[in-house]
């Protein structure tokens, strides 16, 4: 169903995740799938708005693929990012998966509103942790139309 | 499961496709589903814009949790559709899933620009179709957290 | 008009008694013309002339009449005032003016007005007394008529509690009841006038005198209020009515007031007004109470949230790389390893159940939703749905009543339910459940039973089985946090309710709860 070039190529994901262990947990869990990927992390707000824009240290970073973002940021929050990454011409295409443990309303509906493509709480059990990592990757890189 | 808001009630779907072959597909697939939903089709533009507006007979509609457009619409396109439902402060936070024939990088671009929530192609096979719709329905019904909390 | 005498130029040797004659004839006349009862006497006060008016009212002959016999046609009471005054004006050779009752000729007495001079002689001797007689009958007649209308209304005005007043146009009072009189214990002629202001209270006296003049040039009747201090020195609040009252050509004669002690009402206004505003601090109190109460919520509820986040947080950790280690290297750990791992994760995920049964626990009040009439029909149906594959595992059977309508939270009391049924199939003995859902209704509430035939319980776990955590069993045996009957007796107690038990071991459990209409 999808085309044989996203194959072998692989696909740039954005972990925009302050906690280190969360992180690691995250790379552990794509890892699982065999769905070929690079996996590049930040751990705030800031740098995550660098490495979009290619800025500083992350001069030559890649256009990601798919950001999964974090909501517990320190510096500036996830909603800030969402928002900047969402507003920008440039970055607005990229699709923005929210991870967070934060199943509040709020945070839900806010990050619709500032048009996030999709909010996925982050599940506590470690099979289900793994298990919707998978999902995510399923559906956003192999079911999903990513914009080039 | 405990008892929550969806085991109550069921998550709206609003199904924006002029094709009725297409549609029922859809509604097979979705029935499958391990969460109770509820599906209503729009053959056109105007008829969804109507729906999503609760005008005229449409009065007593719920809101949708889940929108899935087609592109290729009779009398209003679903780009359109897509633009009014993003640029309207109550709407443009339900979750729109693009699924269309079309491949074109042009039409993908532009709609995640205009905040479609994701792209996916119409496969041409019949079970690959009813595949697709499955995994929508698996990834935005079961992993995702749709706003209203209906599936918390 | 009279008889026209034609005045001759007198000759001087006409006689005497023809000038005389004529100038009695003209006087006669004139005296007719009058009306009036002429007579004449002696300096005595005999008659010794005819006169003739006087016989011809009384209907007595001239030999009745003279001498003192006019004094028979007085009346017998009046005769000796009569003669004293008579006496007075003999001897102070001056005029008089009496009245006396005088027989008719139809035997009627009438009241008659007498006016008597004395004619002098050129030596200033008495020559003779002169008087006319009125007869005032019927102007007696109407004043005492009046006399007795204002008696009358005198005493009709004093039969009533009012204090009634009269004024003058120009302004000031000219009468004041006997009310009034005892009312303010000071007598009405102190009062007269502009004084009764002084029965005013002070604060009230300028402002009722402003007002009275403005409303007395309207013409219309008008109310003032004021205090008037009591014969005991306290001010009562008194609403004066004031009626112009007009003659015949619509002019305004007098003003006619009463004034009515409205005290009571005044008193009753304000001790209204006082609980109104009392209420009103009341109302402000609960409202602010209610405020708190939902600040307070609101923050516990955000104290819960937090906490359980921020405790699941490390368990998440703990639980998570344990359960990795085991993945990646299950092969180099041998059994014991993996059984210390498996206590290890077991315990994380045991803490964090109950990390979130907490939760859900302090979420009955937090996240309690506001009631509305349901059907407990739906809301069992609703349950047993979520339960299917329980119900199909363990062959349970449920049956129900007929289940009235609740005021009462949805979710909430769909979770109850589903509790007590998911308890019902958990606790089961040999057979497969049989569970019955009943219904009774009293005044104002219902009563839900749920019976089983599992596998009871002792009675003397009756405080324990509700209490948070407190389990009967090994959770080898039965599965489970023991939180789900605490957060039913939290709900039900959360709608005004009470959830208790009915066991024998080795027989079955009923357990019951209280509901209400509304």
């Amino acid at each position: 169903m999808s085309s044989n070039l996203s194959d072998t190529i692989p696909f740039n994901i954005l972990l925009v995740e302050d906690n280190p262990g969360d992180a690691r947990l995250a790379r552990e869990a794509l890892n699982e799938n065999n769905i070929n990927h690079f996996l590049y992390h930040v751990e705030d707000g800031l740098q995550a708005l660098d490495f979009l824009r290619n800025k500083g240290m992350y001069r030559s970073s890649p256009r990601p693929d798919l950001i999964l973002l974090d909501l517990n940021l320190p510096k500036i929050n996830g909603h800030q990012v969402l928002s900047e990454i969402k507003s920008d011409e440039n970055l607005r295409k990229i699709p923005v998966v929210v991870l967070s443990i934060s199943c509040s309303e709020k945070d839900i509906e806010e990050s619709y509103k500032l048009n996030a493509n999709c909010y996925v709480t982050k599940p506590l059990d470690l099979n289900e942790f793994i298990e919707v990592f998978g999902r995510i990757q399923n559906f956003w890189l192999k079911t999903v139309k990513l914009p080039s | 499961m405990e008892p929550n808001e969806s085991s109550l009630h069921p998550i709206e779907i609003l199904l924006v496709e002029d094709n009725p072959g297409d549609s029922r597909l859809a509604k097979e697939a979705l029935k499958e589903s391990k969460l109770k939903n509820n599906l209503y089709v729009a053959e056109d533009g105007v008829e969804a814009m109507n729906f999503l507006y609760k005008t005229g007979k449409y009065s007593k509609m719920p809101r949708p949790d889940l929108v899935i457009l087609d592109l290729n619409l009779p009398k209003k396109d679903g780009r359109e559709v897509l633009a009014e439902i993003k640029n309207d402060d109550n709407l443009k936070r339900i979750p729109v899933v693009i699924l269309t024939i079309s491949k074109a990088e042009e039409d993908i671009l532009k709609t995640y620009n205009l905040h479609a929530n994701c792209y996916v192609t119409k496969p041409l096979d019949l079970d690959q179709f009813m595949k697709v719709v499955r995994s929508i329905e698996d990834f935005w019904l079961t992993i995702v957290k749709l706003p209203n909390g209906k599936n918390e | 008009m009279g008889k026209r005498v034609k005045h001759e130029k007198s000759l001087p040797d006409q006689p005497v008694d023809q000038i005389l004659r004529e100038s009695e004839n003209r006087h006669r006349s004139y005296i007719e013309l009058s009306g009036q009862i002429a007579w004449v006497t002696n300096p005595k006060g005999e008659v010794v002339e005819d006169i003739p008016y006087f016989r011809h009212f009384t209907g007595l002959s001239y030999n009745q009449v003279k001498g003192s016999g006019w004094v028979s046609a007085l009346h017998p009471d009046d005769v000796a005032k009569t003669i004293e005054i008579w006496n007075i004006a003999v001897s102070t050779k001056s005029s008089y003016e009496t009245e006396y009752r005088v027989k008719r000729h139809d035997g009627i007495y009438r009241d008659l007005l007498a006016k008597g001079s004395p004619v002098f002689d050129k030596n200033s001797e008495i020559m003779e007394w002169v008087g006319v007689c009125t007869d005032i009958t019927e102007r007696k007649q109407i004043e005492e008529a009046i006399k007795n209308n204002e008696k009358r209304f005198r005493e009709l005005i004093e039969s009533l509690p009012q204090l009634f007043w009269t004024c003058r146009v120009d302004g000031p009072c000219d009468y004041l009841s006997k009310q009034w009189v005892d009312y303010t214990g000071v007598p009405e002629e102190e009062q007269l006038g502009y004084r009764w202001l002084e029965q005013l209270h002070p604060q009230d006296r300028d402002k009722t005198v402003t007002d009275w003049m403005e409303k007395v040039k309207n013409g219309n009747s008008f109310d003032i209020e004021f205090r008037i201090r009591r014969n005991d020195g306290i001010y009562h609040w008194f609403k004066t009515r004031a009626v112009p009252m007009r003659d015949t050509e619509g002019n305004i004669s007098k003003w006619f007031g009463s004034n009515t002690d409205f005290d009571e009402i005044i008193k009753a206004q304000e001790q209204l007004k006082a609980f109104s505003n009392e209420l009103e601090i009341k109302v402000r109190e609960l409202d602010n109470a209610i405020t708190d109460l939902k600040r307070s919520n609101q923050e516990l509820e955000q104290f819960a949230y937090v906490a359980s986040h921020d405790l699941q947080e490390p368990l998440r950790m703990v639980s998570s790389y344990t359960q990795l280690l085991e993945r990646r290297y299950k092969d180099q750990l041998d059994q014991d390893a993996r059984d210390f791992i498996f206590f290890a994760v077991d315990g994380a995920n045991r803490m964090q159940h109950l990390i979130n049964d907490l939760l859900d626990y302090s979420r009955v009040t937090t996240r309690g939703k506001p009631f509305v009439k349901l059907d407990l029909s739906t809301v069992l149906g609703h349950a047993i749905a979520n339960l299917q594959k329980k119900v199909q595992e363990t062959g349970a059977m449920i049956v129900n009543d007929d289940l009235p309508f609740v005021y009462g939270d949805e979710v909430q009391l769909v979770r109850v339910f589903q509790n007590l049924l998911d308890n019902a199939m958990k606790f089961r003995g040999a057979d497969p459940p049989r569970i019955n859902v009943s219904a009774k209704t009293f005044d104002e509430k219902i009563q839900i039973s749920i019976t089983d035939n599992g596998i009871g319980i002792d009675k003397i776990y009756s405080d324990r089985v509700f209490t948070i955590f407190q389990r009967l069993h090994t959770k080898i045996e039965y599965p489970g946090t023991g939180i789900g009957l605490a957060i039913c007796k939290r709900t039900i107690e959360r709608h005004g309710g009470k959830i208790w038990f009915e066991s024998e071991p080795g027989k079955g459990t009923t357990f019951s709860f209280t509901l209400n209409f509304k």
